[in-house]
């Protein structure tokens, strides 16, 4: 009896660890992120995912960036001061360093318009405009602002709006199936996207979140390469008041109040709000001199 | 008895030290990345590691992972890191140079990808239905070359001013 209740029991703790063992060897074989996938690790694994398209999908980001900062500067007309656009490019492939997407070459220009804004082209086209040079007081604030343009590159903002799928979700890939379609309707259905994002640059704006989320990682990148992390706030604080000029930044993008109140909590979260560096007033002024 | 519960303690431990066995290599992804000695971007900046270098995933807190890098022990954005390694510069004017040059054979599809760019020169007369374009503009700023090297170095005598 006393034999049968043990045997009774081994058979159970048999069956408890053979289930742990398999239990095991399921953790082992599949990987934990998909066992028990977190938000984050969700979050992180898409963006993996979109971080590392085929250089194809690239190279189709890149001509369709030409093709639009075609279409930016047929609206404002190029700003053609080779001394100056060294320097903002200069400052804005530093700061670049400190962004994601390496494999794109950064490229920055000067727009002859009084203005204030600042506008971002898919494969690393960058534009600022004459008026908010004008109004920038040091170099900080100018790599702030930059910092935002590069964040809607490496975050695919515009092609991501544009809802444009390839054959791997990655909307990236669909540019470049259509261009490598290579017939004139292909042609035709590419150059409609390009005018679409115009549209949205110009009219409709990105989605409120990419704004918002730009200005966040604009501060972490400009924190990281070393400049003052409140200027992106010292900036839109003080272009908040001029409602003439800000008139398209203001139609497509958050309201300056939301765009504040946004980066002073994430300056605070981040113990950012009372750290100090550089500004480079000296060599900013030194290097714009616009009339 | 005791044999037994030994045997089941040993697998729960093992189940337990799944996670940390998972702890991922990391590559890094931008030119630059500052490793800090808290995971908040206020705290003191330790070092910095460079593109392509290996990090080994020693913990993670939100936005930010725990690092071995070189002996020091810190915390790096998870913006500037992931688990492959990063991609090599990728440009579509040298290449329709390299292909025009070489007459290398390329896939189709990559063929058509540089095609349609060069048909951007070619047809620069060409006005969009709906907007003007300046494709010389373009072009101009692409004229302009800085290495990184040069702008890393700019970056670095400002901070040092």
């Amino acid at each position: 009896m006393k034999n049968s209740r043990e045997s009774g029991v081994s058979g159970q703790w048999s069956v408890v660890s053979g289930f742990l063992f398999l239990l095991l060897v399921t953790v082992h074989f599949f990987p934990f992120t998909d066992f028990a996938a977190s938000e984050d690790f969700r979050k992180r694994k898409s963006q993996l995912k979109e971080s590392f398209t085929a250089n194809e999908d690239i190279r189709a980001e890149i001509v369709f960036g030409r093709e639009l900062s075609a279409r930016i500067l047929g609206r404002y007309k190029l700003y053609d001061d080779k001394k100056l656009t060294r320097y903002i490019n200069l400052v804005g492939k530093g700061i670049a360093q400190y962004a994601g997407r390496t494999e794109i070459e950064f490229r920055f220009a000067v727009l002859d318009t009084d203005i204030i804004n600042a506008f971002a082209a898919p494969g690393g086209y960058i534009f600022i405009t004459k008026g908010a040079l004008k109004i920038m007081e040091d170099e900080a604030e100018l790599s702030a602002v930059l910092a935002h343009e590069i964040a809607h590159v490496t975050e695919r903002h515009i092609v991501k709006e544009l809802n444009i799928k390839g054959t791997d979700d990655s909307p990236a890939a669909g540019l470049a199936r259509i261009l490598g379609g290579g017939t004139e309707t292909m042609r035709v259905v590419f150059t409609q996207m390009v005018d679409k994002a115009v549209e949205i640059l110009f009219e409709k704006g990105l989605k409120r979140q990419d704004e918002l989320n730009s200005d966040r990682m604009a501060t972490i990148t400009t924190a990281n390469a070393g400049y003052d992390p409140v200027a992106l706030k010292r900036y839109l604080k003080k272009i908040s008041n001029n409602e003439e000029k800000t008139e398209i930044l203001t139609g497509t993008h958050p309201s300056f109040g939301e765009r504040i109140d946004n980066l002073d909590s994430f300056l605070e979260k981040n113990q950012l709000s009372d750290k100090k560096q550089p500004f480079l007033k000296e060599r900013f002024v030194e290097n714009v001199k616009i009339k | 008895m005791r044999k037994k519960i030994i045997n089941c303690s040993l697998i729960i431990g093992l189940l337990l030290s799944v996670p940390f066995a998972h702890a991922a290599d990391l590559y890094v992804q931008s030119v630059r990345a500052p490793i800090f000695l808290e995971p908040t971007l206020g705290s003191k900046r330790l070092t910095e590691s460079v593109k392509g270098e290996l990090l080994k995933e020693m913990d993670k807190k939100g936005d930010w992972y725990q690092v071995d890098y070189k002996g020091v022990n810190g915390w790096i954005s998870r913006l500037l890191v992931s688990t492959k390694p990063p991609l090599g510069k990728v440009s579509i004017l040298e290449e329709t140079e390299e292909m025009l040059e070489k007459g290398a054979r390329k896939r189709a599809s990559a063929f058509a990808t540089a095609a349609a760019a060069r048909g951007l020169a070619e047809e620069r007369a060409r006005i969009s239905d709906k907007y003007k374009v300046d494709y010389e503009g373009v072009e101009w700023m692409e004229a302009l070359k800085i290495a990184d090297e040069e702008a890393s170095q700019f970056l670095q005598e400002g901070m040092e001013k």
